[in-house]
């Protein structure tokens, strides 16, 4: 028999903890394990892990537990107006219902008349969980509330800017008239810019008047 | 995020936009001592083929003295302005007119009107200079017509009315 590395010992470990191995490679893995501490942890370690899953044996649930834990839930989802409901630690403490008997009323109760329909995902163990119908059922309300308070902000937006664009704009553009030389008086002009001539309209009281400036033009 | 709470979101932010907009926006309460000014901007030209905005066609005659045959309306703005508030209407190239309220009667308003140029100083600092400026009163809703300050091409014109 030649003898082989850890490498190709390890690949064999786990069949060896299984007591799979034929005979040849079981002799092959125990002549290794004689002297390697490292390889023969390793299977001390499987052994120790594969007793603990051994012994592990899942709580029994007795079938008119299961089906009295359905009907509770169905006529919870019918008549309550929860969003989510996770029973996830409803079924983790069984005990619960250990102190219910099974001859309740509820036993005998009518299902409900209109039974929601129930998605029941199973993980490890006895795990329910109901996703939530309700809150899916909620939400259109909740948007519907949203769509219609944002209309109404909307349509007072709306409304407020025609409002003001109505009071502030002047659509005719054209000023509608023009003053003339009795429609001002005119106190004192200060030209304080010596590069323009100033040109006064002033004729006769329904002449137009005006206040014009002209450049002076500069020689050179 | 749900959708609900997205809509809420929107909406709150729609109301709050609305009221900051009406607190912006709100217009102050007219008092006895307010009037509103209107201000035209009017660029005047020489062109081969003279044209007037249609807008300005009452003020046809006052222009027609500045000497130019081309006239085109660049800015209208009517704000409320009180007695010793100054309104300056920025025009054209770094001209201003300035409005300046100083008595407000039921039908005439007293007031100062002033052209002012912005230039820089020898600092390089923006510094507004005063070129005319004419105390005088005028009747409400009619426009007065002032101007012929030289721009690159042609004159600036500016007319304004009180109501």
């Amino acid at each position: 028999m030649t003898t082989m590395d850890c490498d190709e010992i390890r690949t064999m470990l786990a069949g060896y903890a299984d007591a799979e191995l034929a005979a040849l490679e079981r002799e092959a893995v125990e002549a290794h394990l004689a002297h390697c501490g490292r390889c023969r942890a390793l299977v001390a370690d499987q052994k120790r892990v594969q007793r603990v899953l051994e012994s592990y044996a899942p709580p029994s649930v007795p079938a008119e537990r299961w089906s009295a834990m359905s009907r509770r839930l169905a006529d919870e989802l019918a008549g309550r107006e929860h969003a989510d409901l996770v029973t996830q630690h409803r079924l983790d403490s069984l005990d619960d219902l250990e102190d219910e008997s099974p001859a309740e009323p509820r036993e005998t109760r009518e299902p409900a008349a209109r039974p929601r329909p129930l998605r029941l995902a199973a993980s490890r163990g006895p795990v329910l969980k109901v996703l939530g119908p309700r809150a899916k059922a909620r939400r259109p309300r909740f948007a519907w509330v949203a769509h219609a308070v944002g209309a109404i902000a909307a349509a007072v937006l709306i409304a407020v800017g025609i409002a003001t664009v109505l009071r502030t704009t002047d659509f005719g553009l054209a000023p509608d008239a023009l003053a003339t030389q009795a429609d001002i008086t005119i106190y004192e002009i200060q030209m304080l810019d010596p590069g323009y001539n100033l040109i006064l309209f002033a004729g006769g009281p329904k002449d137009i008047a005006a206040v014009w400036v002209e450049p002076i033009e500069t020689e050179g | 995020m749900s959708q609900a709470t997205r809509w809420y979101l929107a909406t709150t932010v729609l109301l709050a936009g609305l009221v900051c907009w009406l607190a912006a926006n709100a217009p102050a309460a007219e008092t006895e001592s307010e009037t509103r000014i209107s201000i035209l901007a009017i660029h005047a030209t020489n062109e081969e083929k003279p044209h007037i905005d249609p807008a300005l066609k009452p003020l046809k005659d006052a222009l027609a003295r500045s000497g130019y045959n081309s006239f085109r309306l660049v800015a209208k703005e009517r704000r409320a302005v009180g007695t010793g508030d100054t309104w300056e209407r920025p025009m054209l190239e770094d001209y201003a007119l300035r409005v300046i309220p100083t008595e407000i009667a039921e039908d005439r308003v007293t007031l100062t009107y002033a052209w002012v140029h912005y230039e820089k100083d020898e600092q390089g600092r923006r510094i507004a200079r005063v070129l005319q400026q004419v105390p005088m009163t005028l009747i409400k809703g009619k426009y007065f017509v002032s101007g012929g300050w030289r721009l690159k091409k042609g004159a600036l014109v500016g007319a304004f009315a009180a109501e």
